[in-house]
């Protein structure tokens, strides 16, 4: 037995030595992933906190603008309007040109208020606040000026419903985005804008009949649009979900589903 | 250990011969139920069926004809090389390993015809092919293990039939390369010397088998 001394020796060892290999292999390759992990873990948290930022700093800067043109542009309007009307009636025998031109610089001038009433509430609209998204939406709709020639419906199945305000605040920009790109791009006749609360959940049916476009090529396109862009990571930051399908000639349709507890603090910015 | 050699050894080398059966049957069955496996499965499968007709060979040659099968294992050393290596070479894209593989290839062959004509013979163990062939194989799956752990894109390892397969390899070889190494030495003193150098081969034999049935489950899907 002395001659099989070695390879009763040798044999044990080589084996370990290739198992210690082996596990050696399997628990390094799972270290490198979990570092590799950890590295895109924190580099997705530095987009999104960049990303919450840059929204914070958007929709502070809209408030500022829309305070200042509501309490600011739009009481000196209505001070030159009563101004105005004051000094045509203090002009004693005033002929009939010059209350034509009263009545016409007026009527410029409540146009002028209107719009930038309107601007205000656009950015920084009151009713979302007050009243919450789903009666925001529905002034949203009233809001569409019969001039762009399309029809928005709207519903929602629960329209006392609150959600967090600022899951609000990015489900009405998401809204306002999708209307504006049909208004501008779509040539759309009708505009179907659905909002279905469930317990944990709410979901945002958008859906047009405009001209739609190739989804698929502008999703392969090397630089996408900003607006599915925007729409997609705004969806991110909420932990939500985006389908959007279109074709060309066939309108499009966007499904926006998000959780309506944002367990992760972090992904909602602060107003 | 008397005992052992006259009850159990024979069992232990039937149990071994027979272990091919279980790959080969395996392979059948995962090819009916997937349909179009990869290149990966398909060079196992070759490698399968050889060990199948090298055992079959063995079985044959001992029975019907000399009543000595070792000088198969001159034939079989070199081709269970060139069929490994084939299974590396499709599994690896480096161009430098690729030709690296083949020169290996032919270099070996070369030891192997220079071992039987001017080597111990025919009626012995190709000792110094088998330790060069599993020193070869070994380093190749060291080789692979080392390229597939820089690459991060595979995540769950165990799951790549390659791994697998060097695995199998690694623990075969190298725990079988003193055993053939040393058979000629053995056998020269006693039977049972030999025996003993037959058994740590049989049971990693049994063991490698099993490991290729692992190897086909996963290139089946891979």
């Amino acid at each position: 037995m002395n001659v099989l001394q070695p390879l009763l020796i040798i044999t044990p060892i080589l084996l370990l030595l290739v198992l210690g290999v082996i596990v050696f292999v399997l628990l390094y390759q799972k270290r490198l992933l979990q570092h590799k992990e950890q590295v895109q873990r924190l580099q997705t948290t530095k987009q999104y906190q960049l990303l919450e930022a840059t929204m914070q700093a958007q929709e502070e800067e809209r408030r500022r603008v829309a305070r200042d043109l509501h309490d600011e542009v739009g009481s000196m309007l209505s001070l030159v309007r009563l101004n105005l009307h004051q000094l045509v009636a203090g002009i004693d025998g005033a002929n009939e040109e010059v209350r034509h031109a009263e009545q016409t610089i007026k009527k410029l001038l409540d146009e002028v208020i209107g719009s930038v009433r309107r601007i205000s509430h656009d950015l920084m609209p009151v009713v979302l606040d007050k009243m919450g998204l789903a009666q925001a939406l529905e002034a949203l709709r009233r809001s569409v000026p019969a001039t762009a020639k399309v029809a928005v419906t709207y519903e929602c199945n629960d329209k006392s419903r609150r959600l967090e305000p600022k899951l609000e605040l990015i489900l009405y920009r998401m809204v306002q985005e999708l209307l504006n790109n049909t208004l501008k791009h779509a040539h759309a006749t009708l505009v179907h804008v659905k909002l279905l609360f469930t317990d944990d959940e709410v979901t945002l049916h958008f859906e047009d009949d405009g001209v739609g476009f190739d989804y698929a090529a502008h999703l392969q396109a090397a630089s996408q649009g900003v607006g599915v862009v925007s729409l997609r990571s705004r969806v991110n930051l909420l932990n939500g979900k985006l389908n959007i399908q279109s074709e060309a000639g066939v309108g499009t349709r966007v499904e926006i589903t998000v959780p309506t507890k944002q367990h992760n603090q972090q992904t909602l910015y602060q107003l | 250990m008397e005992v052992f050699f006259s009850k159990y050894y024979y069992w232990l080398s039937y149990t071994s011969s027979f272990s091919v059966l279980v790959p080969l049957l395996a392979s059948l069955i995962l090819l009916k139920q997937f349909g179009r496996p990869g290149k990966v499965f398909w060079g196992v499968f070759l490698y399968i069926v050889f060990l199948a007709i090298v055992e079959t060979l063995g079985f044959l040659s001992v029975y019907l004809w000399s009543g000595s099968n070792l000088w198969i294992s001159y034939l079989y050393v070199p081709i269970e090389y060139a069929l490994l290596s084939w299974i590396y070479y499709m599994s690896f894209e480096q161009k430098q390993i690729k030709s690296g593989i083949i020169i290996s290839v032919i270099v070996f062959l070369l030891a192997c015809i220079a071992e039987a004509f001017w080597g111990a013979g025919t009626h012995n163990m190709n000792s110094y092919s088998r330790v060069m062939e599993s020193t070869i194989l070994i380093a190749l799956a060291l080789l692979y293990l080392f390229v597939l752990y820089k690459d991060l894109n595979y995540v769950y390892l165990e799951q790549d039939p390659m791994f697998v397969l060097s695995c199998g390899v690694m623990i075969f070889f190298a725990g079988t390369a003193m055993a053939y190494g040393m058979f000629n030495k053995a056998l020269a003193i006693s039977d049972n010397m030999a025996r003993v150098c037959m058994t740590i081969t049989y049971v990693l034999n049994i063991s490698f088998n099993c490991v290729l049935v692992l190897v086909q489950r996963r290139a089946v899907t891979a």
